[in-house]
């Protein structure tokens, strides 16, 4: 048996021959081991890092921001997976008439394409989160050198709709405003990278891993159909009044679960970057502003609790005019000699100054804080500003003439509404709130809003009391006949306040902040709403500009919440469309 | 010594010819794993082009469902007619809305026999 290349032979000549072959095979063989040796063994970490980097590819895990919903889970910020368009301007390789292409497609010129495909780095943006169609359309020309990654965009359905509540993101998608910026803890998620393995022709190894990371997912107490209502009407409100801006909150006054919160002016979520600071602004917790008659409440629930005046108690406001600290303060009308809840039906400015003096500095300041007034609410939005109320050692003389009707005190609109919603729940301040839950992506929920232990600041027999004073405001002889709803009773008030003219330091006699809050079913509250209308034309009373507008979205909404007339038996209901 | 020769004869190729079957076996695995690997990562990218597209139509469709525009669509003509038709959706009129007590309708004749803890 012979292997084969090992040729024997007898003869001598055959012999040297075989003797070379031999040799020439031997060595060749010694030669390939020594090269296999220095590659497998010297030069082991070279050759395994080179591999390494051609057979090894680093990924992203693409991080997206958790979906923000309504409260029956209808979508209000949701991600969108977009496609960036790079190159690198070494390897990029097109002709003029595909740069034409692409520029008409990214309906930028020419010139702009060009400038970046020629700059001295490896790595250019082209363009940013171009939509999947025009990144169809760009890879159909084949551009050598250029390449798309994904990256997620913020999307807001519905636009302008709730833009003060949900806020927005910027390009980097960093939160900005609303619940993006209060919640970003909740709602953004870490990313890191992963390593896949790829062959020559660089189609990638499957890892079995998800290669994205959601954020928690957050669920409002805000309906769509209620924010959509209040919004539709503040439209019509600001349109016509001509006024500087509008802003309305609807509120459980149980449970403290904001329903809807409007402003306008507004934006579109989907550019802010359009937006003016004004229009950005959520004023309902934002802006102060001196409620006016609607703080009337505070000396009104006061005297009942403090059972200051017996029922027969009347006031004679017959001058139309009381001097306090040697201000004259008069009522809009004459209305000559007043019950207690005539004072409040008539919002009579006499008679709230006659109600206050009775109560005196402290007893008034005290109440104004048990209303929650000059404190923060502590809803869970950001921006909120507490408002202010002197203590009663710093009042001027004029003071007690001024704080029992709603001057000299600042307020936002959201901490007048939770004051009566106080009177519409029996007596307890609840905490205004906006998040109802969070979710991991798996469903999981990490945080669920709960009524904390309730503060009770009236007792049940003010609260009653006060309630049906407030009936009487929507009656035939009150200031807020405008709000009444059909088959439902209204109880609230209504606010005509002055604005400060800045030249004069005075109140301003063309300049007002018109009013109205209230809830309806007034003996079975279902929601609490509160209407403010700045500087509107034409008409300054909250009766005549505020009330209409409440009337108008609690018609429609006590309509989309089924909320039976007064009159409806309450159990086993069906609806019949006549 | 004729058994030791049986063995030798055909034990031994048959050996030799498992274990190079083996060997290619594996080899053969390993490359069909690998593969298989890089086809599931081409259906991974398919999957992840269609989810793109899904996230883009719903958010179509959430937008298109946004109340604004179920209240107020686009309007046109209505079919051979001149009138401008907008076919809007209005909250119902709670006036004309009756709220009655639900009660239980006449219940169907049934023919067949039916046990009484059935019924």
């Amino acid at each position: 048996m012979s292997l084969p290349g090992l040729i024997k032979s007898g003869d001598g000549t055959n012999r040297k021959r075989t003797v070379i072959l031999n040799t020439i095979i031997i060595f060749s063989f010694v030669v390939v081991f020594f090269r296999l040796a220095d590659i497998m063994v010297l030069k082991n970490r070279f050759y395994s890092e080179k591999a390494k980097s051609q057979q090894i590819k680093t990924e992203d895990i693409q991080t997206r921001r958790g979906n923000i919903y309504d409260r029956r889970g209808r979508d209000l910020a949701i991600n969108l997976d977009l496609e960036s368009l790079y190159c690198d301007p070494g390897e990029a390789h097109a002709s003029t008439a595909t740069i034409r292409k692409l520029s008409s497609i990214l309906n930028t010129e020419p010139k702009a394409i060009t400038a970046k495909l020629s700059q001295d780095r490896r790595f250019v943006w082209v363009d940013r989160k171009l939509s999947l169609a025009t990144a169809d359309r760009i890879r159909k020309l084949n551009v050598t050198g250029c390449g798309f990654v994904t990256e997620a965009k913020r999307f807001y359905p519905k636009s302008t709709l709730a833009s003060h509540i949900v806020g927005a993101v910027g390009s980097e998608n960093q939160p900005l405003e609303g619940i993006e910026l209060q919640y970003d803890k909740y709602l953004r998620t870490t990313g890191g990278k992963v390593q896949v393995a790829r062959d020559a022709s660089g189609r990638v190894l499957s890892t079995g891993m998800t290669m994205e990371a959601k954020g928690n997912d957050i669920i409002l107490t805000i309906d769509e159909g209620l924010q959509y209502i209040v919004e539709k009407e503040l439209e019509k409100a600001m349109a016509a009044w001509r006024s500087v801006a509008v802003t309305a909150i609807m509120m459980d006054p149980f449970s403290g679960e904001i329903l809807a919160l409007a402003n306008r002016p507004t934006y579109d979520l989907n550019n802010i970057s359009g937006a003016d600071r004004h229009e950005v602004r959520n004023r309902s917790i934002t802006d102060v502003y001196e409620p006016g008659s609607t703080f009337k409440i505070v000396v009104g629930s006061a005297a009942l609790e403090e059972r200051l005046f017996p029922a027969s108690q009347t006031f004679d406001c017959s001058k139309g005019s009381i001097e306090v600290g040697g201000k004259n303060v008069r009522d809009a009308h004459k209305h000559g000699v007043l019950t207690f809840e005539e004072v409040i039906q008539k919002s009579s400015n006499v008679g709230s100054i006659m109600i206050g003096m009775r109560l005196g500095k402290d007893r008034i300041y005290n109440y104004t804080k048990r209303f929650g007034f000059g404190e923060k609410t502590a809803i869970d939005l950001p921006g909120e500003v507490s408002g202010w109320i002197r203590r009663p050692e710093k009042w001027s003389a004029t003071s007690l003439g001024a704080i029992p009707i709603g001057q000299e005190v600042a307020v936002t609109p959201l901490q007048v509404l939770r004051a009566y919603a106080a009177i519409a729940n029996g007596g307890y301040l609840v905490r205004p709130h906006i998040v109802a839950e969070i979710r991991t992506p798996d469903g999981q929920t990490v945080f669920s809003a709960h009524q904390e232990e309730k503060q009770r600041i009236l007792s049940e027999r003010t609260a009653y009391a006060m309630r049906d004073i407030l009936k009487l405001v929507v009656e035939e002889g009150g200031t807020a006949t405008g709000a009444a709803v059909q088959g439902n009773k209204v109880a609230g008030k209504t606010g005509t306040a002055q604005l400060i003219d800045p030249k004069t330091r005075r109140y301003s006699r063309d300049r007002f902040i018109s009013s109205f809050v209230g809830f309806v079913p007034a003996d079975k509250p279902r929601l609490a709403m509160i209407v403010v209308v700045y500087e509107p034309k034409g008409q300054i009373y909250g009766g005549v500009v505020a009330a209409p507008v409440f009337k108008s979205v609690a018609d429609q909404a006590l309509s989309y919440l089924d909320i039976p007339m007064d009159d409806s038996p309450v159990k086993n209901l069906l609806l019949v469309s006549r | 010594m004729r058994k030791s020769s049986t063995f030798s004869l055909v034990f031994k190729p048959l050996c030799m010819v498992l274990l190079l079957f083996s060997l290619f076996s594996m080899v053969w695995l390993r490359s069909s794993v690998t593969s298989a690997a890089y086809t599931v990562r081409e259906l991974e990218d398919k999957r992840t082009t269609e989810v793109k597209e899904m996230k883009s139509l719903l958010a179509e469709r959430s937008r298109l469902m946004a109340l604004s525009n179920v209240e107020f669509p686009r309007q046109g003509y209505a079919q051979g007619g001149r009138k401008l038709v907008s076919g809007g959706y209005v909250f119902p009129d709670r006036v004309k809305v009756i709220h009655v007590q639900r009660t239980k309708g006449p219940e169907v004749y049934r023919a067949s026999y039916q046990p009484a803890e059935q019924r």
